[in-house]
């Protein structure tokens, strides 16, 4: 099936913001996953409430909130501009950021559970022959998650990749800035006789997804026969 | 190496202070449930205790009178438990040498050596999973020997193993202690255990020392009961008797333990 010029366009934008996407993702899943997993502290059912919310929220709301935080207006984005140059609303960027904070809660759940899976004894063990606390995490607890880790990167991915009313809320549908497949297969939807391009560029994040998913099976096998198991 | 520790947990009040040679084996013997767990956990600086003090030699790790607490990974403590804990994703050499390479440059334990005392050579490239029990527990022992520690503490070591590999590794553990000259903590219930390995032994009931002295003059010999002479068939005062379901392998003797 070859690609005109605008399919082109918006297959590698998609897989851009969906990338970036879980990059950030994955980092903020971890660190907060690591949190709820190994430590007890006040108001930990309150945040793991809340960094669940993008979850049962509609998409356009998460929009809608971060358009209040992060929009020109927003605290959060007058301060990124004034110190940084950086706008978010309506930027690729931006898109990212809203992929992100929707998908954000199945990457959490994925390697949080991956991390509560690995052994504390052998943690434990580590520990005693006298390695510390960031060098147990780097050698012991993420090698041993690392399929969760995956698991939870492919699935952070393809939300990501899917996700409709929250890039279109906080980052608009500007083709070739911030029109994702989703959105592009909407406004081929809204133009009478462009159902055929609809149906393309449906065929299109379909194989995106499946291509993800198939990478992610080769390198949890990968993982997993490293990881002994 | 001297321990004190008084610890309550819930009803159970553990309250005990020993003193063991610098370099040989005291044994920690007890029933379960006396209180060996938590003392072990102190003396690694896993638990807290309300009063404590640990020394090995003259470095003071635990002492609740100036709040000093070396943290684990800081204390040079090798620990081997019954479960061996092997890395599962690192090969038999990665998890040899993951101590070692944490231990600043101390190199008084050789990897070469106890690789050879431990007979482990022929393991080096294979995955935890590979190995059997008894192999597991003996590169569980090397992986603790070659962090440099100050202490090797076990904490029933062959108590997962069946009968013949205990004999088995317990010859290593022998072996080590001959080699390295190292003061050894080991946590056992087994009064042959105790009696092979130990120079000083400390026995526990119900969260206190009960006595102190050589494992010779606490635990009296085992008395000879028989011996199994095929398989599933026991010799006990002149009489052959079947024994289903045993499987001890033939010339195991039979003995009396408490």
């Amino acid at each position: 099936m070859l690609l005109t010029p605008e399919e082109g366009q918006a297959l590698l934008l998609s897989l851009r913001i969906a990338g970036w996407a879980t990059f950030w993702g994955m980092i903020a899943a971890t660190g907060f996953a690591w949190l709820l997993a190994r430590h007890r502290f006040p108001g930990r059912v309150l945040l793991d409430a809340l960094l669940h919310a993008p979850l049962i929220l509609p998409p356009v709301v998460i929009g809608f909130v971060l358009l209040m935080l992060f929009g020109a207006q927003g605290p959060i984005g007058q301060w990124l501009d004034a110190h940084w140059g950086v706008r978010l609303a309506f930027t690729p960027a931006g898109a990212a950021l809203a992929a992100g904070v929707s998908a954000f809660p199945l990457m959490l759940r994925a390697v949080r559970q991956a991390i509560e899976a690995v052994d504390p004894r052998l943690e434990e063990a580590a520990r005693s022959l006298g390695a510390g606390p960031w060098d147990r995490a780097v050698t012991i607890v993420l090698p041993l998650a690392l399929p969760g880790l995956v698991a939870g990167g492919v699935i952070g991915f393809a939300a990501a990749l899917g996700e409709f009313g929250a890039v279109i809320t906080f980052a608009a549908n500007i083709p070739g800035e911030t029109q994702t497949l989703p959105l592009a297969i909407y406004s081929a939807l809204q133009v009478p006789g462009e159902e055929g391009a609809a149906l393309r560029l449906s065929l299109l994040s379909f194989a995106a997804a499946l291509a993800g998913l198939l990478l992610s099976e080769v390198l949890l096998r990968h993982g997993r026969r490293r990881a002994g198991r | 190496m001297r321990v004190l520790a008084e610890r309550r947990l819930g009803d159970f009040r553990l309250s005990v202070a020993f003193a063991g040679p610098e370099d040989g084996a005291t044994i920690l013997f007890g029933p379960s449930g006396a209180g060996k767990s938590a003392t072990l956990a102190v003396v690694a600086g896993l638990a807290q205790a309300e009063r404590a003090l640990v020394a090995i030699g003259d470095r003071v790790l635990t002492d609740t009178a100036t709040g000093r607490c070396v943290p684990p990974e800081r204390r040079r403590i090798g620990i081997v438990h019954q479960d061996a804990r092997l890395f599962p994703h690192m090969s038999v050499a990665r998890n040899l040498t993951y101590g070692q390479r944490r231990a600043g440059g101390r190199d008084r334990i050789a990897a070469e050596a106890v690789v050879d005392v431990l007979a482990i050579r022929s393991l080096l490239d294979r995955a935890p999973r590979d190995l059997s029990g008894g192999e597991r527990q003996r590169v569980a022992l090397g992986r603790a020997m070659l962090s440099q520690p100050d202490l090797l503490l076990l904490d029933e070591p062959l108590s997962a193993l069946d009968a013949a590999r205990r004999g088995e590794v317990m010859t290593f553990v022998l072996a080590l202690k001959r080699r390295f000259a190292l003061p050894m903590l080991y946590v056992t219930h087994s009064v042959e255990e105790a009696r092979t390995l130990g120079d000083h032994c400390v026995l526990l009931d119900a969260g206190q020392v009960t006595a102190q002295g050589t494992p010779a003059d606490l635990l009296p010999a085992p008395t000879r009961l028989g011996e199994v002479v095929a398989p599933g068939v026991v010799l006990i005062a002149g009489q052959r008797i079947a024994v289903p379901g045993l499987d001890a392998p033939v010339g195991t003797a039979l003995r009396l333990e408490k």
